[in-house]
This record gives C-alpha cells, structure tokens and sequence, in this order.
C-alpha cells in the first residue's frame, strides 16, 4: 500500500524532465561532435596529448632523464 | 615547484614530481596483496567453515568489509592516485601545484586504509557495503579527498597546456562525484566515537545506499580507469587515441547515465516502481558508451595489434578493456528484472564484480605499472618473461574465479526457483542450493589463489627493476603559455550565445513536461522557434559556435560545473522524490484514516514499531558482525519466496531500520520473517555450532556472544538518537530502556535454562536472539511477571 504515496507522488515528473535533459544534451554533443569538431588539425593535435610530452622538438616540450646518467627508455 | 625559467624567457624547465608516483606505486602493490591475500582468506572460509578459526575478528562478516575496501580504495585507490600523478602532470605539462599536499594526499590515504584495517576485524563499522568506515574516518576521507581535489585544481590552474586531454575530464568527474557521493550517503548521527546511525532509514537508506554504491563502481573504478587507459594505453601502443570525437561522446553520456543506474541493485524489493524502472532503463542504456569507449580503446591499437605478441603490458590492457566490455554488457543484463530475478542475490554478482574488479581494475592497474615503473627508474622492465607469465597464471586465475561463480550463481537462483509439478518447493531445504555450490567454491578459491601468486610475479620484477635503475627525475622544456581557456571570463562563457540557446531549450522542454493541455501547444511553439533561432545563429556563426565548447573544454572551472551539474540530475531526481514522499508516509495509522482511505487497513498491520531495547543492542550486534553479507531481510513478491520464506516485504515495515539491512546476497536464508519460526535454544544453538542446526553450514560461530556483554546505559543513548532521526520512542520508552533491556535479556536466559543452557540476560547472546525472534513480527514481551509487565509497551 505504502508504494501507492510514491506511484501517486506529483514529483515523479522529475525523472521523466531528467530523462528529457539528457537526451536533449546527448542530441547536443552530437550535434557539437559532428558539427564543432571538423577542424581536423585540431582534433589531432589534441588527440595526440598523451604523445606529445615525449616528443623533443622546438615548439614542443623537451625531456631530459637525469637518472643517473642513463637514457629515459 | 621546481621551475626555472631558462635563457630563452618562451620556456622553462618543469621538474616532474615522480617520488609521489614511485610512492603510490608501491604502496599499490602492497595493499593489493592484502586485499588479494584477504580474499583468499575469506573465500577458504566459504569453502571450508573452520577457516574462520572460532575468532571472532577473524569471522567472515568482518573480514568480507576488509577484503572489498582494501581492493577497491587502497589497490585500485593507490593505483589511481599513481596513475593520475604521472599522468596529470605530463598531460598539463606542470608539476603538481604542491609537494606538501601530495604527500599529505598519500600519508592521510594510507592511514585512513590502516585504520580501516584495525577497525573492520573490531567489528566497527556501519553496515553499509563499501562504506563501512565510521563516522570518524569517514571525516578523515573528505579531508584527504578535499587535499587531492585543491592540488589537482590548482594544477589544472598553473597548467602549461591549454587543452585538457579527455584523460583530465575523466579525473575531474570522479573528484567532484566522489565528494558529493560520499558526504551524502555518510550523513550520520554519532552516537560515540566508534558509532553512529545514517539518518536515512528503511526505503530512503536503501536507495542512497544503492546510488552510493554503484556509483562508487562508476566513479571510482571506472572513470579513473578510464581516464588512465585515455594515457597509458595510447603511450603503450605509441599512437594517438583512435577517436576524439567519440571520448566527448562516451564521457558526456557516461557520466550522465551511469548517475542513475544506481536502483538495478534494488529491483522487485521495496523500492518504489518507477525507480527499479529507472534503474533498469538507464542501465541498459549505459550499454551504448560503456561499449563506445571499449571500442575506442582496443581500436587505438588499430596497426598495432602485432605488439599484442611480444608486449605484455599491451596484453594486459587489451585484456583489460576486453573484461571492461564484458562487465559492462553484463552489468546492464543483470539490470533487466527478469534476469534479476535470477542473479540477485546469487553468486552470479560475486561472478560480475569480479571479472571488473580482476579484470579490467586489477589488470589496467598492472598495465600501468609495467608500463610506469621502468620508467621511474630510469631503466627497462627486469623480465618481460615474468610479466608474460603473471598475465597467463591471472588471465587463468579469473576465468577459474568468474565462470565458477556464473555456475555457482545461475545454479543457486534455479534451485531456489524451482518448484514441483503441485507448484511447492522443489528443494525446501536453503542448505541444498548451497552444497551443490561447494566444488564451484573450491574452484573459485584455486583462481583467488593463483591470481595472488601470479602477484608476487609482479613485485619481484618491481624489486628487480628498480635494483637495476635508480629513482629517475624527469624534466621537461616547455613553453610559458597561461591557459588560453582560463583567460576567458567563466562568467561570459556561461552566458555566451550557445549556453543561453541551450538553457532556453531546456526550460522550454521541461515547461512544455509540466503545462496542461492550453499551455502546451504555445511552450511548443515557443521551443520550435528558439530552436530555429539556434539553428540560424549557428548558421551565422559557426566559427564562434565551434569555438564555444573548445574555450568550456579548456576552461576548468566551467568544465568541472557542468560535469557536476550532469551528475546532480540523476542523483537529484531519483532521491530527493523519494526522501520528500517517505516524509509524507505516516508512522502511525489512526481509524480517521482508515475511514477516509479504507486501503490503509492493509498497511496498518504492516508498519514498523520501534525495536525494544534488547531487540536494538541485537540489531547493532547484527549490524556489527556484518550479517547482512550473507543474510538479506528483503522477500521478494515471487511465489517460491513467498513459499520459503512468508509473505513478501512491505516497504512499512523498514521504514525505522538505521541503517536498512535488506542485504545483497544470500550465503544463508533470508531473515526478514524468520521470528517466531524457530525457539530460542535453535538459535542459541545455531550461533554456537551452525552445524549442530544447519548440516553442511559454512556460517562461522559466534561463541563470543555467549560471554560478551552489553551495557544497558549505551543502548539508551543509541534510543535518543533514533528519536532524532525519526523512531518514535517515548520519554518512557528511554528511562526505563534499562530495566526494560535487563527484562527482556531475562525471559530469554530463564526460557534457555529450562533447557540446561545458561547465559546472561545482558549478553550479546541474549540481544541476538532476541532481535532475530522480533524479525517479521510486532513487539515482543519485555516482561514475565505483572509488576515487570507493566513496565513494557
């Protein structure tokens, strides 16, 4: 009987809104994904990140292991 | 900081900050023996009883608490916190903000995992799985996680790189859901140093609990995870990640969805409708980027998958991200109802965490360690040939561990199913369901084993390599560039065009939910035409528009709002309509509602009376000694639990249960009605000696409750705290809990003597019993004689 208080409770609409929400801003990610990122250059250079910091080149950071005198493998 | 600027004023040399990550790796490896070696230890005690050793901080109830923290917060924990060390600060290509706080970091992580490690064994805790610390350490928790969170953002703020990596989002998301998971479901009334009660109860309690507790899956051993495979593997394989575009895709949708996931855990109990539906609807839909960023994964070794042959730190990734997909596919099947009502509670659930926890967190774990730690040292792995041999032994260890249990699990839920051609039980007796499981549990004990030896691999090679190398310090030229995402206003950004677009849209979406039939149309109306209005001023400025979501991407203030505003929804929308109707439910039904509402009859018998106060010490002993990982107190409306264990539970009678104890797996029978059905020398007998009741019982023996005692005056106290909280005790109720505590303890220790046993009337063995005799009934005598009597209710 109990679970009637929360199958008649007027805030059951919330959900339904989040639900409404999230497909609204997944349609907009998308649309942001397919539309926003066609700079292909960019979208490279970004997803190159975790690449970048080993890679020794004027513009780019420079490393330099100072173990010991050994080379960073 | 160790940053000097160099001759030429463009750059400057950044020294990274790796004794951190050295730090966190090694007390990785350490607390993930222990957790391992615990399991070990409490899944011999599953096979074979007397491994529980008759002590009582030994016992399988407060070893399991151990077990499942120190894997989850001190080896996957200390596994993030490396891995986010080393690779936050060469994605943003600054050391961490501060020395002082990461070691404060490190120092308070481990001292909250030592304190768990003494606690737990003392049988305090809170009753509640995965968040188990009391109240103290739990403060200790927030303290610690405030420190990584201010040297995280920090970094973020000194950052020499303007773009944030989809890693860093990842990180982002699990520091601000943590935080807000954790406070919320830890909100307690203290009762003493070492014990408090949640101030939610019953449905409420469950329902935070649940959302807590999945999510600590999603936040804390899947997105940090994931933001590390976004680093490490595309180090491991050398190439770049295979999509960017689908990293904004999976991050976004995943944390939105995986928010409200939280009631699958929940499904055919007391738990309104609507949020088991919930629960299961955002499951099954969490299947699409769970999939997406696994695929995004393996096929970033796309032209690489030769490394696959000769790489062992490639094979565990692969292999890691391959169990990622395989739980993420099981964990929505397992969120249908139906198929629910088959796994829950079985050990088809140990099965599915397990391939997450061994597979895709332990695995990516040793991954990165492999990867990571020759690195630290300056130096090459010592022996790939052993890295090779720990994947085979733990590929063959968690195959062993995983399908044992998916035999055990689908098993035990057909056995307690399965009814005879009159439409009775097939197998009446719980134990059978149990003793068709021992060889499956005897396997999975074999695959917990080899997979604790197979580390033991791992540690040597770590000792072997960093003997070989020396601790190394890597710096880095790079150029002084303040964030460009940082200069723009996050004010202006969060008004900017496409942000006032979106939030109208929104508004109008949810106003067109809410109106009535006269309004609808024109909020409609109104929708189409800023939509139109949106698609023209992208049109006109595309290039602003693109650049919008870039500037959020970088900007790390607004990046972290939005992030927590996406999470806030599904929390919010699935709790708080609960917490504000539970509020409204009535504790007491009189006849003037009855008269107006004649349906309330029903529910009047139902409803939940405050426990005595011998019956609370019990249930705090019950609660203490973790029961509830073996025994849950929740019958589902199916006819062959209805047939097993009574009529199916009502959400009224949990309703004062601080914490609720509707349990998750079923090792023994459900209690939840299980008062009355036996005397009290069974249940005196049955906590002395398992097998003396239940042949072929793995439960562990409680001897100690025969001599330990409680003190009347504490169990007072613990009353007025429920007061607080809710549970109707009077004035009464509290002055005379004493002599009330002793009376009952009395008639229960006089009824035993009838039959040649003695304890004493203020013993835990006396509480126990009397709270598993009130279970599934109303108040209980507290008194034998008239004078006494009138003492009680």
């Amino acid at each position: 009987m109990f679970q009637d208080y929360f199958a008649n409770s007027p805030h059951l609409i919330w959900p339904l809104v989040g639900l409404m929400i999230f497909v609204l801003l997944f349609v907009g990610v998308l649309a942001y994904v397919f539309l926003g990122l066609r700079d292909r250059d960019k979208v490279n250079e970004i997803a190159a990140l975790p690449l970048a910091d080993d890679t020794a080149t004027a513009a780019q950071p420079t490393i330099s292991s100072q173990a010991d005198g050994r080379a960073h493998p | 900081m160790e940053a000097t600027v160099s001759e030429n004023t463009q750059m400057k040399t950044v020294v990274y900050d790796d004794a951190i990550v050295r730090a966190f790796s090694i007390i990785t490896v350490v607390w993930g023996i222990v957790a391992l070696l615990v399991g070990v230890i409490i899944a011999a005690q599953l096979s074979f009883w007397q491994a529980n050793f008759g002590v009582e901080w030994l016992s399988f109830g407060r070893l399991r608490p151990l077990h499942t923290n120190a894997a989850i917060f001190a080896f996957v924990g200390n596994g993030m916190f490396a891995g986010i060390y080393y690779s936050t600060q060469r994605l943003l290509k600054v050391r961490m903000a501060s020395d002082l706080l990461s070691w404060a970091n490190f120092w308070g992580w481990q001292l909250i995992i030592v304190l768990a490690a003494v606690t737990y064994p003392l049988g305090l805790t809170q009753g509640k799985e995965y968040a188990e610390l009391i109240w103290p350490i739990d403060v200790l928790v927030v303290v610690v996680w405030v420190i990584f969170a201010a040297n995280f953002f920090w970094t973020l703020a000194i950052r020499n790189e303007k773009n944030m990596y989809v890693s860093i989002w990842f990180y982002i998301s699990t520091i601000v859901t943590i935080a807000v998971l954790y406070i919320v479901n830890n909100l307690q009334l203290p009762t003493s140093l070492t014990h408090s009660y949640p101030i939610f109860g019953g449905v409420q309690d469950a329902l935070v609990q649940w959302w807590y507790g999945h999510n600590a899956v999603a936040f804390f051993l899947t997105t940090p995870p994931l933001g590390l495979m976004y680093y490490f593997m595309i180090k491991a394989a050398n190439r770049p990640v295979y999509s960017y575009r689908l990293s904004v895709v999976h991050f976004w949708s995943l944390i939105f969805l995986y928010i409200w996931a939280g009631p699958h855990h929940l499904l055919y109990t007391a738990l309104p409708d609507w949020a088991q539906t919930l629960g299961m609807i955002f499951s099954i839909m969490l299947w699409a980027p769970s999939w997406g960023g696994m695929l995004n994964g393996l096929l970033t070794l796309r032209g690489a998958w030769d490394k696959l042959r000769t790489d062992p730190v490639i094979k565990f990734f692969v292999v890691a991200v391959t169990f990622y997909g395989m739980s993420t596919f099981e964990g929505p099947l397992l969120s249908i109802k139906s198929v629910s009502a088959l796994g829950h509670y079985t050990d088809w659930i140990i099965g599915h965490v397990h391939g997450g926890a061994l597979g895709w967190n332990g695995f990516m774990t040793f991954g990165i360690l492999y990867w990571m730690w020759p690195r630290l040292y300056g130096t090459k792995l010592y022996s790939n040939k052993l890295a090779e041999l720990h994947f085979w032994i733990a590929t063959i260890a968690i195959l062993m561990y995983v399908v044992s249990m998916w035999v055990s699990g689908v098993s035990q839920g057909l056995f307690w199913r399965a009814l005879d051609a009159e439409g009775f039980l097939k197998y009446p007796d719980f134990i059978e369901g149990l003793t068709n499981s021992v060889a499956m549990y005897h396997t999975r004990l074999l695959g917990g084993t080899l997979y604790l030896a197979s580390a033991f691999l791992l540690v040597y090679n770590m000792i072997m390599t960093a003997r070989q190398g020396k601790p190394a310090t890597v710096s880095v030229q790079v150029p002084v560039r303040r964030p460009a995402g940082d200069k723009e206003n996050a004010w202006a950004l969060l008004t900017s065009a496409p942000m006032l677009f979106i939030v109208a849209i929104l508004v109008l979406a949810v106003w067109f939910g809410l109106a009535g039939s006269m309004l609808s149309p024109v909020i409609l109306a109104l929708l189409i035409v800023v939509a139109v209005a949106a698609i023209i001023s992208y049109g006109l400025h595309q290039k602003r528009w693109g650049h919008w979501y870039g500037l959020i991407e970088r900007h790390a203030l607004v990046f972290t709002i939005l992030s927590l505003v996406a999470i806030l929804i599904g929390g919010a929308v699935e709790i708080i309509p609960t917490i504000l109707e539970s509020n409204h439910v009535p504790l007491e039904i009189t006849d003037e509602m009855i008269a107006e509402n004649p349906a309330l009859a029903e529910s009047a018998k139902w409803i939940q009376q405050p426990y005595s106060p011998l019956e609370l010490a019990g249930r705090d002993i019950y609660v203490s000694e973790g029961c509830y990982l073996c025994h849950s107190q929740m019958i589902r409306p199916f006819r062959h639990e209805v047939l097993r264990y009574g009529d199916y539970s009502r959400m009224e009678e949990s309703l004062l249960d601080h914490p609720f104890q509707w349990g998750s797996k079923r090792t023994g029978p459900d209690l939840a009605r299980v008062g009355g059905k036996y005397d009290n020398l069974w249940h005196y007998l049955h906590l002395m000696d398992p097998r003396s009741t239940s042949p072929a019982s793995n439960m562990p023996t409680y001897t100690h409750f025969k001599t330990g005692t409680i003190d009347p005056a504490v169990v007072a106290k613990r009353m007025e705290a429920l007061r607080m909280l809710g549970t109707p005790y009077t004035d009464e109720d509290i002055t005379l809990a004493a002599q009330r505590f002793l009376s009952q303890g009395q008639l229960i220790a006089d009824d035993l003597a009838d039959k040649d046993v003695e304890i004493m009337p203020d013993s835990k063995m006396a509480a126990v019993i009397a709270y598993l005799q009130r279970l599934g009934r109303g108040p209980q005598p507290v008194a034998a004689d008239p004078t006494a009597a009138a003492l009680g209710r």
